[in-house]
């Protein structure tokens, strides 16, 4: 894909996202500012008077239905392993912290917070807030919850977020004082996310692990109602939610629908109000007048990637050599039907303040590959066995691409098809294989999409391999506030990790789609699904 | 009668223990670490650690088996790992599902296989008979999920009849859930349909060459009485051998069908246990799906002896 195209979309991107959000907002006063709030700005609080010119408020009512393609394993925020879970907890959970849809923060639980000095942030939290079960919100059910979210026996992912923080102190009943040991930029965006998706104190005592999984209780707009496991989730609107005349819907309803024709045909029969489509399924409905097509970049991303602990990889122009041998935009064209971005390095698109559209990067030319193979001293290429993979028939077009590609400069790919864990345990961490092809998880905080694979001691670095002054960077841009400055950090380690790095062929990152019927009215989009629910109302 | 159903209860409890066997090997064969899939890519040794403890994975193969079966025999195949839910609720939840699919699924193909098998072999050749085979032949050649996709585009895209989402709950409203099933009822009956309607076919064509048959003609009987009181009689035997095994198939065509539907029946539970390798769901519907097929033997032995004297009298 060329430059002049990707802008293209980008601009279409923008344009459909701008109608989107210019259609929904009427009055209200949080519409997402073009580059996200820094985390040291105090947000404001949500005002939703409404202006002189809107019509009455609109009433209540109807069910809107969404389509998830799996279960969910856990609606516990402490317990979930996985953010496939996230948008089965939206509806119950109001987040600490709310994340806009462009990944900047703004008030949500917390009405305001004051960043004292770099280590110490007082919250302060709304007020008349209850959970479902009754229990009022208060300081002290916000430290219990971030309290479990350390604890040992209960071992949560998220408590890694809180490494970092010292002491958490209850001041009152509305502000809470949280201490880190360093300066923490990027505390109050982890607060954005499951760890901010706060739980009823009492709901969680008094019910096992397993039971609280199934039936969480948060303060948010809609209550679980119930769970039939393969098929649907209903939620109800929860009377009591602390802004009033608010959720404006009487239920939601996700439907798990795995197969994309079946979940496509739902859509189109009027089953579903909003709808992921594949990017190969986009060309199917965009000329439905009826709809609105919102897209935008994923914050996750392809990549395939070499164990440099097994030769020949140990030598940098091999590895070069590999991701110079590879044609991105026949790839994005293959497999997306144009519908992608190239990735050049580990900074996706959508942290547009990190960014850099003109960073290039080994760019296609297998006749300098060749050359640099040759000068490793492989004339003749070698053969790497195997590749492995895992994921479903979707994702071997992309290995047979790259196979033939590999095959122009003389290197051999063995494909060999294996289980997820059985991949990511043999790769990363047993260094068994030579090559992966994989792809990464959405994040919503780059902090994590730098930390992860690139940082010497992490997990998922193949080799432990070091990047002379990463990890020092990583530190800095952790106590970092202003996002600019935080930003040029990232572009220089991106540098590091392409240049003296260079274990990772970086492929492209996918567009995500979402088609919402134009009776869904105030639907903001959210890239993990973060979606303001409370807002959104139905009007034939 | 008496004789022939105690036998066959006498041999059940070895095959079952057979099953167990199998049923707890098989998961250990699987290619992934339970645990692997549980932690994805986020590995926290601690929770490893927990998990493994609580799943029992930390003991000797030997002892987990025993473990295992002393709960099977009490009743309890443990805790689904995915949905955190007994798996015995799990089973008990899906089979009422199944069973429906299943049991509309047989009797649609019953109703259409039996009497278009009959017409076919009373008049071999035929343009109706010509029009069968052909059905059949498409019938079994129809993948029954892409059948499943190309009903629901023709009757809930284009025509807006029957709904795309298939499962509403009986308890909630028995006419959308009748309605729900009408789709996945005929693209799961399909293949049944096209093999039942052959063998009925055939069995007839058999049956219709016989002396007694042409003696019934000569004894001057209508055509009717002689089609069903001497032909289809004697050509249900085989008919029922197939149907019996139909039947035990049932479960295997529901992992297909409850998937593209998204009906939440044992098949889907089968599948989505097997990818997240959700061990105790696995053995579960595996025991669930050995004492299905026994079930369905022991139905069609037992039926054998009502329409055979000669199986009855042993």
């Amino acid at each position: 894909m060329t430059t002049l195209k990707r802008k293209g979309m980008w601009a279409l991107v923008s344009m459909a996202t701008l109608a989107l959000l210019i259609a929904s907002c009427g009055g209200d006063d949080d519409t997402p500012t073009p580059r996200p709030t820094a985390t040291t700005t105090v947000a404001q609080p949500t005002t939703t008077a409404p202006t002189a010119t809107v019509p009455p408020a609109p009433q209540r009512g109807g069910i809107l239905n969404l389509r998830s393609t799996a279960d969910p394993r856990n609606l516990d925020p402490l317990q979930s392993l996985s953010s496939s879970d996230v948008p089965f907890m939206v509806p119950v959970f109001d987040t600490f912290i709310r994340s806009t849809p462009d990944f900047g923060v703004t008030a949500g639980l917390a009405e305001s917070w004051d960043v004292r000095d770099g280590t110490n942030i007082v919250f302060v939290l709304r007020e008349g807030v209850k959970f479902h079960d009754g229990t009022p919100l208060n300081a002290e059910a916000v430290k219990a919850h971030f309290d479990r979210a350390v604890d040992e026996q209960l071992a949560s992912i998220q408590g890694q977020f809180l490494t970092s923080v010292e002491n958490i102190e209850v001041l009152s009943g509305s502000h809470l004082s949280v201490s880190t040991f360093a300066p923490n930029a990027l505390l109050v965006s982890f607060m954005a996310d499951r760890l901010g998706f706060i739980n009823s104190p009492t709901a969680v005592n008094s019910a096992t692990l397993d039971q609280y999984t199934r039936n969480p209780v948060g303060t948010g707009p809609f209550a679980l109602d119930e769970w039939v496991s393969d098929s649907h989730i209903t939620y109800s609107a929860f009377d009591d939610y602390w802004q009033g005349g608010l959720p404006l819907l009487d239920g939601i309803k996700r439907f798990v629908i795995e197969d994309p024709a079946v979940a496509l045909a739902a859509f189109r029969s009027g089953e579903l109000d909003v709808y992921k489509p594949e990017p190969a399924q986009v060309g199917l409905i965009e000329n439905d007048p009826d709809l609105t097509i919102v897209s935008w970049s994923s914050p996750g991303y392809n990549y395939f990637q070499l164990n440099r602990t097994m030769e020949p990889f140990g030598d940098i122009r091999v590895r070069r050599a590999l991701s110079m041998a590879v044609d991105r935009a026949a790839l994005i064209q293959l497999e997306y039907d144009g519908r992608a971005t190239i990735l050049y390095g580990p900074i996706p698109p959508i942290f547009a303040w990190a960014y850099d559209p003109d960073f290039k990067a080994y760019e296609y030319n297998p006749d300098e590959a060749r050359r640099l193979l040759a000068e490793a001293g492989f004339p003749n290429g070698f053969t790497i066995d195997p590749v492995v993979w895992f994921g479903g028939t979707a994702r071997r077009p992309r290995l047979e691409a790259l196979q033939q590609m590999y095959g122009d400069i003389g290197v051999k790919l063995e494909l060999l098809q294996i289980a997820s864990g059985d991949a990511s345990r043999g790769f990363q961490r047993e260094w068994i294989y030579p090559a992966y092809s994989s792809a990464l998880d959405p994040r919503t905080e780059l902090q994590l999409l730098m930390s992860e694979h690139f940082k010497s001691t992490n997990a998922k670095n193949v080799g432990k391999t070091e990047i002379p002054g990463y990890d020092a960077l990583l530190v800095q841009a952790e106590g970092t506030f202003d996002l600019v400055e935080r930003g040029r950090l990232y572009r220089q380690m991106q540098k590091m990790v392409v240049e003296d790095m260079a274990m990772y062929v970086f492929l492209h990152i996918p567009f995500v789609y979402e088609a919402v019927r134009d009776y869904v009215i105030d639907y903001v989009s959210h890239p993990t699904e973060q979606v303001e629910l409370s807002k959104v109302r139905i009007e034939r | 009668m008496k004789r022939l159903i105690i036998q066959r209860l006498i041999a059940l409890p070895p095959v079952i223990f057979v099953v167990t066997m199998i049923t707890f090997s098989l998961v250990l064969l699987m290619p992934t670490d339970p645990t692997d899939i549980i932690m994805g890519e986020e590995v926290n040794p601690a929770l490893l650690e927990r998990v493994t403890r609580e799943l029992g994975l930390d003991k000797p193969i030997p002892v987990q088996y025993i473990n295992w079966i002393s709960d099977v025999f009490t009743g309890d195949l443990r805790h689904s790992i995915r949905t955190h839910l007994p798996v015995t609720t799990e089973l008990k939840n899906r089979i009422p599902v199944t069973l429906e699919l299943g049991i509309l699924g047989l009797a649609l193909s019953l109703i259409v296989a039996i009497p278009v098998g009959i017409i076919s072999a009373s008049r071999p050749n035929s343009a109706i008979d010509s029009a069968a085979t052909l059905f059949a032949m498409w019938g079994v050649a129809m993948p029954n999920f892409f059948l499943g996709i190309l009903l629901i585009y023709l009757f809930a895209v284009i025509l807006g009849w029957l709904p795309a989402i298939a499962y509403v709950p009986f308890s909630e409203d028995p006419w959308l859930n009748l309605k729900g099933m009408i789709l996945p009822v005929i693209a799961f009956s399909t293949t049944h349909t096209a093999v039942l309607m052959r063998q009925t076919r055939s069995a007839m064509l058999e049956v219709l060459r016989q002396d007694y048959v042409r003696t019934a003609h000569a004894k001057g009987f209508t055509e009717r009485k002689v089609m069903t009181r001497h032909a289809l009689k004697n050509a249900l035997t085989p008919l029922i051998t197939v149907a019996g095994l139909e039947v035990g198939q049932l479960l295997a065509g529901s992992v297909i069908i409850e998937t593209v539907f998204g009906l939440p029946g044992v098949g889907r539970l089968a599948v989505t246990g097997v990818i997240t390798s959700d061990f105790p769901v696995v053995q579960g519907v595996l025991l669930f799906a050995g004492a299905w097929v026994i079930l369905a033997n022991l139905l069609a032995d037992i039926t054998y002896g009502l329409v055979d004297p000669r199986v009855r009298s042993g």
